[in-house]
């Protein structure tokens, strides 16, 4: 379980990003963190993966999100990254997906099988010694999304997993996230997608909770989401 | 696609070199490492005016050439933009040593000359060497060899990360450099004027991101220490690498072919 109490962040004195947040995700829960730009949701993210330092209390299964406990907090905690470039910085998909196993000790033969494992899984076991820099955007990302597989964590925390990939690759990340059995945050502007893979939505605005509770029922929500610079999912629009 | 992206795709061509498959390849990362550095080593020990010891040294670029399959031309097209600043070394030698040292017919070569040619084909060999050695090991596995030779693991990690991060300044500089060139048409190159917001944008840039992949490290449990591809143990194949190539390096150091070869032929 996730629980933020009481957390709030500023970059610069007085000017607060993060404003008292408290909330619970329960394990198995997929929910999509959404708001308009800048209202603190990557924040949120770097907040609970201890990159930046929280005031108040944040703990991922009981443990407090501090320097202490940083290796076992990360480890429970797989992070995709919205740009890809950014994640994948070994020459082949195969050496990007032993990189975690390898760090969390795990034996080379051991790493090597949840990787065959986890390319299986999705379906990219043709990438599996592709040279990271000759993968299309939409492999790029499948491949992003194995590296964290490929760490077996128990939470997987996405940015903006759709962003820049056209609608069948799109359409391919979204059966992957709908697939996954683990705890789910995912932060998005694609609220199609969000719609389609969470069940439960946190909007945020001007680093408060505006709105918490089911993503069928905050989504349909016109004047809540107009009134936080959103717009109704395309797929609710009914044109 | 401008020079940059070119780059970038340079540098990715050399890791698809090092993945192929052939006898040099195959062979140790430690034993081709120490190989190079000896090979190194000989080439820096030769004199100034040793020219004609020097010249056969090109036997073991040249066959590591052929056995690899990695033909010449691509070596000397990589290695286009620090080759000139090599040959530069020597260039001023003939004006500062004009003490005719051979003759070639009625014509009289300056000490000048032959240390310039001497430099410059030193130069040229080590870096036909260092060239063989990343073309035919992929850049982790000679990190790995380094560990195993004990370097310090600062060294080893800080090289490592720097080969990694030469891609990501690089790819910030191409978006920069297609962004200038969008808004700037006909002109060439980036103008003097933008030179110093161009060079700091590049650093907030190339920081930003190294930042972000270095989270991105540390989010999957990097704690200062690779774990570099498993090395293959020495074998008897790579001994037996190892000796041949000490002993060419021992005779062609001590014999001197070039003079050898010229005096069976006089006679």
């Amino acid at each position: 379980m996730i629980s933020f109490e009481n957390v709030s962040f500023s970059y610069e004195r007085n000017k607060a990003v993060i404003t008292d947040l408290s909330f619970r995700i329960n394990n198995g829960e997929a929910v999509g963190l959404i708001g308009a730009n800048g209202a603190g949701k990557s924040t949120v993210m770097k907040l609970l993966l201890g990159l930046l330092p929280a005031e108040g209390r944040i703990t991922v299964d009981g443990l407090e999100v501090r320097k202490e406990n940083l290796s076992a907090v990360r480890r429970k905690l797989g992070f995709v990254l919205q740009n890809s470039d950014n994640q994948m910085f070994m020459p082949t998909v195969f050496e990007d997906m032993m990189f975690a196993p390898l760090n969390y000790m795990v034996s080379r033969e051991d790493a090597e099988q949840r990787v065959d494992a986890v390319l299986e899984r999705l379906g990219l076991t043709e990438l599996k010694y592709r040279h990271n820099h000759k993968l299309s955007g939409g492999e790029k990302r499948m491949a992003a999304i194995a590296t964290i597989l490929a760490m077996e964590p128990e939470v997987i925390l996405m940015d903006e997993p759709t962003s820049a990939l056209d609608p069948y690759n799109r359409r391919i990340v979204i059966n992957t996230i709908r697939e996954l059995k683990q705890t789910k945050i995912i932060t998005s502007h694609d609220l199609d997608m969000i719609l389609d893979t969470c069940e439960r939505v946190i909007l945020l605005s001007e680093g408060r909770i505006a709105a918490d509770g089911p993503a069928a029922e905050i989504l349909r929500d016109r004047s809540l989401l107009e009134a936080n610079h959103m717009e109704l999912p395309l797929s609710l629009c009914g044109r | 696609m401008n020079k940059m992206e070119k780059a970038l795709g340079e540098l990715g061509a050399m890791d698809e070199l090092a993945a192929l498959d052939s006898p040099v390849h195959s062979l140790s990362a430690a034993a081709k490492l120490l190989s190079t550095i000896a090979y190194i080593l000989t080439v820096m020990s030769f004199g100034k005016y040793q020219l004609s010891g020097l010249i056969p040294m090109l036997l073991w670029p040249v066959l590591l050439f052929q056995i690899s399959g990695i033909r010449v031309r691509t070596c000397f097209y990589k290695l286009r933009i620090v080759l000139p600043l090599v040959m530069a070394v020597g260039l001023f030698n003939p004006l500062f040593d004009r003490e005719v040292i051979v003759r070639i017919g009625t014509l009289g070569v300056s000490g000048g000359v032959v240390s310039m040619i001497t430099l410059m084909l030193k130069g040229v060999l080590c870096l036909m060497a260092s060239f063989l050695l990343v073309a035919t090991t992929p850049f982790d596995t000679i990190c790995a060899a380094m560990r195993q030779m004990h370097v310090p693991k600062t060294l080893v990690t800080l090289l490592l990360l720097t080969y990694r991060y030469v891609g990501v300044m690089t790819e910030e500089l191409a978006i920069m450099t297609d962004a200038y060139h969008l808004r700037a048409p006909g002109q060439k190159g980036i103008h003097v004027s933008a030179w110093g917001s161009f060079l700091g944008q590049l650093l907030l840039r190339s920081m930003d991101r190294a930042q972000e992949l270095y989270s991105s490290m540390l989010l999957r449990g990097y704690h200062q220490h690779f774990h570099y591809a498993p090395v293959r143990p020495f074998s008897l194949k790579d001994g037996i690498y190892l000796i041949l190539s000490a002993a060419l390096f021992i005779t062609l150091r001590f014999v001197d072919v070039s003079q050898l070869l010229g005096q069976i032929l006089v006679r």
